[in-house]
């Protein structure tokens, strides 16, 4: 007898587990994905002293919402709500959706240029405080406001966040472009010293459908934006940072040949010292190259000694990515984009220390050597002497 | 007569390895001065070896007391003396109960069902944790070992996802604000360490090296969590550190292919750790009673120790501000001293004086 109640005491307990832990029951049918916003992209501006916050959201209805500016069969949503803060601003999604908001499938965070300007720390604490919130998702400046990004159509099926989303993780396989997360951001605005490189997004409207495109890098110093610089700094904040992947340089050899090469691995390597009692920073960048494309006669071979001139000016070109983009973000704006301030702190913390009140000035100060060794790995499939 | 259920070391210590896991694993970075990255992995090396330096007095304790506990060593000296010392054990392990359910609350809440009341789980959790406390040593052996295998295998996969994103400049230098951080966290890992005092109890149900055993928990326990902190911080920076559990996450952050978030995973493994660690603290509660008191109803006491333990954490945790009651360091410290260090000394002392004078 008692072991049949204890039987059914236990069975009476899995049923009250299933059914609580389930979500089968109406406190939770909120939470049920057909009755929840899915979040794929976030614009912040400001507007009348409060955050305007631009949403696109997947269009999980049949029909076109009234208060959404949808039409019918679009894929994504999109929706403009004010608030005094981010987590405030995206919980009157629901005054006029009435679904609630799932942040978790936000694919990026686009903040307008203006409100970039005035600067942003303030606002980063939703992406940490609050759970649904991944710190993995890219972020990135828009030319105007972010949410001509946000509300940019691409076309049919094509989820504009999505797009934005594969457009900066094209930093893999494309050296113009920096791309940075929120635990980055976070990371660099943690540290007194360290600035960070974002990229710019521009939305061309179309007559049917609009266009996004990364124009340029902006530096953000002391979480403001403060520059704004072009595709050649951006690669060179990449060379310096270690973050090149593949991608391809174009260069002029001494003839004025115009080469494009595709870079297969890269590998760079700083060394910081202290000398004549100013800091050091070795810059070592080691380059495995495939040539794509030379600009000359299709019919004449390569000679064994253009590969070698060839390897000097793409060394000479990266050397100068590289200084170039220490000049104007370092020199000319005082911001530390590439962590020299970071590096300097690891390995001399004692000069650090003395020192990290007057990094502006220090940095200005500081040595900079790079040097660029390139290995021609590859000649692409054309034919070439290979052979003395 | 009931046959005294005893396990080997090698399950014995992993309940406890998987018990000190979990409270490495929902630490939260909240200590009064700034610690910089590097000082924790430091600490943790530094707080282990410390916690050995601790557990000399137990070892010399029970050197050679032919695998008697301390309440036995007690009983040998007064019965009264050991139902008194009993008493006081049986109240460290409701604290220590009470303190992991708390912080499990908290996660769960925090981390996991934000949106939901956690009550009804926790009850939940909190009864089946009292039914597979009355399932004897044996069964939360076996338990523990393989949940410490899948905790393991869980943890290096996500490690291994996050070791293309290592970043060494994203370390902060050793002993860049002096040492002081450094030995705060150090004595923070040491104080928090209750498995000393599960040792020092349960010694009667263990068969094998336990001095062996020991060290080779220690040292794994260090070697692991340094490596989770190297990796931890080396991939996410000093913004891991705010965070309320930098190690959820870090887990967040790891991504394999197709698949993101695997906390997802992780949160399993967690809530498993938790249930079989609250198992072993209420099966210690009921056990040491049992052979103090010499009771048989021992699925009462899990119970009821359930049933206090549920309540405590259930009037505490609506308003944060009493979390602190759970990380209030001064506290642990007193806790710490008095049973992993204070009463075994009493204790070698007594008996030193009690064969002296037989002698």
């Amino acid at each position: 007898m008692l072991k049949s109640l204890k039987t059914i005491l236990k069975i009476l307990l899995l049923l009250i587990s299933l059914l609580a832990f389930g979500g089968c029951n109406s406190h939770n049918s909120k939470l049920e994905l057909k009755n929840r916003l899915i979040v794929q992209g976030i614009g912040i501006d400001k507007a009348d002293g409060q955050l305007s916050v631009s949403v696109q959201a997947l269009n999980t209805d049949v029909s076109s919402n009234s208060a959404a500016s949808g039409a019918p069969d679009e894929v994504v949503k999109y929706y403009c709500v004010k608030g005094k803060s981010v987590s405030e601003a995206i919980e009157k999604l629901s005054d006029t959706t009435g679904s609630d908001p799932l942040i978790s499938q936000n694919r990026i965070v686009v903040f307008g240029r203006e409100f970039a300007q005035e600067g942003i720390e303030d606002y980063l604490d939703d992406f940490v405080r609050t759970t649904q919130n991944r710190t993995t998702v890219y972020v990135a400046v828009a030319d105007g406001s972010a949410k001509d990004i946000i509300f940019a159509r691409l076309g049919e099926n094509i989820v504009p966040a999505r797009r934005a989303e594969q457009i900066i993780r094209s930093t893999d396989f494309n050296a113009n472009v920096v791309s940075t997360r929120v635990f980055e951001l976070l990371n660099t605005f943690s540290d007194g010293t360290a600035s960070a490189a974002l990229p710019v997004l521009k939305c061309t409207k179309g007559d049917k459908t609009d266009t996004i495109e990364i124009t340029s890098t902006v530096i953000f110093k002391d979480e403001r934006l403060i520059d704004e610089t072009d595709g050649k700094i951006a690669t060179g904040i990449l060379w310096a940072n270690d973050r090149i992947g593949h991608g391809e340089i174009t260069f002029d050899d001494e003839n004025g040949v115009t080469i494009t090469a595709n870079v297969i691995k890269s590998k760079t390597k700083i060394k910081t010292k202290i000398k004549n009692g100013k800091p050091c920073f070795d810059i070592k960048i080691k380059c495995s190259l495939d040539l794509s494309e030379v600009n000359k006669n299709v019919f004449q071979v390569m000679e064994l000694s253009e590969i070698s001139e060839i390897g000097s000016c793409a060394e000479q070109t990266i050397k100068n990515y590289v200084e170039n983009s220490i000049n104007e973000c370092i020199m000319n704006e005082s911001a530390d984009v590439f962590g020299f301030g970071r590096r300097l702190k690891r390995t001399c913390p004692r000069y650090y220390k003395d020192n990290v009140d007057d990094w502006e000035e220090v940095m200005k100060a500081c040595e900079y050597n790079v040097q660029v060794d390139v290995k021609i790995e590859r000649v692409g499939g054309s034919v070439a002497r290979l052979y003395k | 007569m009931e046959k005294v259920q005893k396990i080997s070391t090698a399950q014995f210590f992993s309940l406890l390895l998987l018990s000190r896991l979990l409270t490495t694993l929902t630490f939260m970075p909240v200590f009064k001065m700034k610690v910089n990255n590097l000082d924790y992995i430091v600490a943790i090396l530094l707080g282990s070896a410390v916690m050995l330096l601790f557990l000399l007095p137990m070892y010399y304790l029970f050197k050679n007391s032919g695998g008697k506990g301390v309440l036995e060593l007690a009983q040998d000296i007064s019965p009264t003396f050991s139902k008194v010392l009993c008493v006081f054990y049986v109240a460290f392990f409701l604290i220590d109960a009470y303190a992991t359910l708390l912080r499990l609350n908290l996660f769960v809440a925090s981390a996991v069902f934000p949106e939901t009341d956690t009550s009804f789980f926790i009850l939940l959790t909190l009864f089946a944790v009292c039914f597979s406390a009355t399932k004897g040593i044996e069964a939360l052996g076996r338990a523990g070992s393989i949940s410490l295998v899948i905790l393991i295998t869980s943890f290096v996969l996500v490690l291994l996802t996050m070791l293309s994103r290592v970043d060494i400049n994203n370390l902060s230098p050793m002993f860049y604000d002096g040492a002081r951080p450094i030995l705060t966290v150090a004595w923070s890992v040491v104080i928090r360490t209750t498995e000393p005092v599960a040792i020092s109890v349960m010694l009667p149900r263990v068969t094998g090296n336990v001095k062996k055993s020991v060290i080779i928990w220690t040292s794994f326990f260090a070697i692991f969590v340094s490596v989770l902190f190297f990796i931890l911080f080396t991939t996410s920076g000093d913004s891991a550190l705010l965070n309320m559990f930098p190690v959820h996450s870090m887990a967040m952050l790891s991504e394999f292919g197709l698949i993101e978030r695997l906390d997802v995973l992780l949160t399993g493994v967690w809530i498993i750790s938790a249930f079989i660690k609250i198992a072993f603290v209420i099966y210690i509660i009921n056990d040491i009673l049992q052979r103090s008191f010499q009771l048989k109803c021992k699925g009462l006491i899990s119970y009821l120790s359930g049933a206090l333990i549920f309540t405590s954490v259930m009037l505490l945790s609506k308003n944060i501000e009493n979390f602190h009651y759970t990380s209030n360091v001064a506290e642990k410290s007193v806790l710490f001293i008095l049973f992993a260090v204070l009463i075994p000394c009493t204790l070698m002392l007594i008996r030193k004086i009690k064969r002296r004078t037989t002698c």
